[in-house]
């Protein structure tokens, strides 16, 4: 019989959840509102990655690789010398987005020739673990839903068609109602998807994480509560 | 509505195609033998592969096992697109009773139909056929090669609906091949391969005829071939310094030795 090979994410909680990990070279969306952890967690499952020797890429699209850096140093994570010794390839692409105009004359983002282009990086080291961070720019036209969706499902086919990685894909929150594809990504596009939420308690307001959907995985939906930690990034506390 | 379009896969020009080929039209690669025009028929094959399209190419003048060789030699893998039943390539000199015996023409209604019947078996919705030029040789010497030429383009364009590539030979400075003048009538696009000699140099060089739906600018560019990417485009011939084709990098690759710079 067929058994999914399973990428941990190095948040304990969630992949005793999820059947180890992440099921191998598929894409993943994190969505949550700003704030919620999407980037934390992203840095961790690629932190998890670098711990067991794999090589890892993270495209940046909002911040300066600079700006990620800092954020997974105030975590406890030091990236810098998996940078030097390349087992991290850290890419921008915002300068280029931002070189994209406004406004107006719609302007195409060439999806294919982006993930040629991070295919020839992911295969120049090798990499098992990418992360877009947010895919949100990658799939933006300024131009109908459908042409959104069309892109957003086009970057998801070609990067499980041109490489083997295993990827995590950032999102701004998508509305439970109405529009569910205002800044981009499907949930039904990809493998799986989990949701970060800050929840009221009654203790005050709280960390929360749904696994929405999981592909080849048998996973009750289940809402586990979680504190970000320095040192240990996402730590799903233990169900009350 | 923005019509759909498929990246021609030549870096440089889709830019200036706004995005590259328009789906299910018919475009023109001519130039004079060893421009490039079969590397940029592969180039836009390959990448109506990857998004997804299949795809029928037609060879003439060489057999399919030479098709699959020149693009081993980019490094292009045609293999496991035939395996995985998306691509099929054909071999049409039996039309003619075997490589090199002549001048007899074929019926395109007859050549229309059997492209047809694998077009459709394989749900295709790319062609390429390279060359035409062999293809369009009247059956009857009262038919004007171009009349079989319009005869055969309006037929794949009305019974295939496929985004379409033909080839054809073109010869410097004869306008009297009206051959090449009818196929870029009813093409949708004309690009001209071409080498020319500037300051004692030969440079390779891509004319934008013509492009249908697309606010381009007639203009020669500049081009190599490089292995791994094919045809290249560089710049615009005659244009200023910096006037460059090339896109800039979506990615730019952080390195930390040169963070403070």
């Amino acid at each position: 019989m067929i058994k999914t090979e399973r990428v941990p994410t190095g948040i304990q909680g969630l992949d005793q959840v999820i059947e180890g990990g992440l099921p191998k070279g598929r894409s993943f969306l994190v969505t949550g509102d700003p704030g919620t952890g999407k980037t934390i967690f992203a840095l961790q499952f690629l932190m998890e990655g670098l711990k067991r020797g794999e090589k890892c890429i993270f495209v940046s699209a909002d911040e300066g690789p600079i700006d990620v850096m800092e954020q997974a140093a105030s975590l406890g994570w030091d990236l810098e010398p998996y940078v030097e010794s390349k087992a991290l390839a850290i890419l921008n692409a915002g300068t280029y987005l931002g070189s994209l105009p406004g406004s107006g004359k719609e302007r195409q983002f060439d999806v294919p020739k982006a993930v040629s282009d991070l295919a020839s990086f992911v295969n120049q080291i090798g990499a098992e673990r990418m992360v877009l961070d947010p895919a949100g720019p990658f799939v933006l036209l300024r131009d109908t839903a459908i042409r959104i969706q069309d892109q957003t499902r086009l970057l998801i086919k070609l990067l499980r068609s041109s490489m083997k990685t295993t990827n995590i894909l950032t999102s701004y929150a998508v509305p439970r109602t109405g529009e569910r594809s205002m800044h981009g990504i499907e949930e039904y596009l990809v493998a799986g998807a989990i949701v970060l939420e800050m929840i009221w308690q009654d203790h005050g307001l709280g960390r929360s994480l749904i696994v929405e959907k999981m592909r080849c995985t048998d996973v009750k939906p289940t809402q586990l509560e979680f504190d970000i930690t320095k040192g240990q990034g996402i730590v799903i506390l233990p169900a009350q | 509505m923005a019509p759909q379009r498929i990246s021609t896969g030549i870096a440089g020009l889709d830019r200036l195609l706004r995005g590259g080929y328009i789906k299910g039209r018919t475009y023109l690669l001519t130039g004079e033998s060893g421009t490039g025009k079969t590397i940029a028929c592969l180039q836009f094959l390959l990448s109506a592969l990857l998004m997804g399209e299949k795809a029928v190419y037609v060879t003439v003048d060489e057999r399919p096992v030479e098709i699959l060789e020149s693009a081993e030699s980019f490094a292009w893998d045609l293999q496991r697109h035939i395996q995985e039943k998306n691509l099929i390539i054909l071999d049409a000199s039996p039309y003619f009773g075997g490589r090199g015996s002549g001048e007899k023409g074929v019926d395109p209604q007859k050549i229309v139909a059997d492209l047809g019947n694998y077009a459709r078996k394989l749900g295709a919705t790319t062609l390429i056929i390279d060359p035409l030029t062999p293809l369009i040789l009247p059956t009857d010497p009262n038919t004007a090669a171009h009349d079989q030429a319009r005869s055969l383009i309006q037929l794949i364009q009305s019974q295939l609906n496929t985004t379409t590539i033909f080839t054809s030979h073109w010869v410097e400075g004869t306008n009297a091949s009206s051959t090449s003048d009818i196929e870029q009538f009813l093409a949708s696009g004309v690009l001209i391969l071409r080498t020319v000699a500037i300051n004692g140099q030969h440079e390779r060089s891509m004319t934008i005829k013509k492009m249908r739906g697309t606010a381009t600018e007639p203009a020669d560019y500049r081009f190599v071939i490089r292995h791994g990417e094919g045809i290249v485009l560089l710049d615009r011939l005659g244009a200023k310094a910096g006037d460059s084709c090339a896109e800039p990098p979506i990615f730019e690759f952080f390195d930390p030795a040169k963070k403070d710079s």
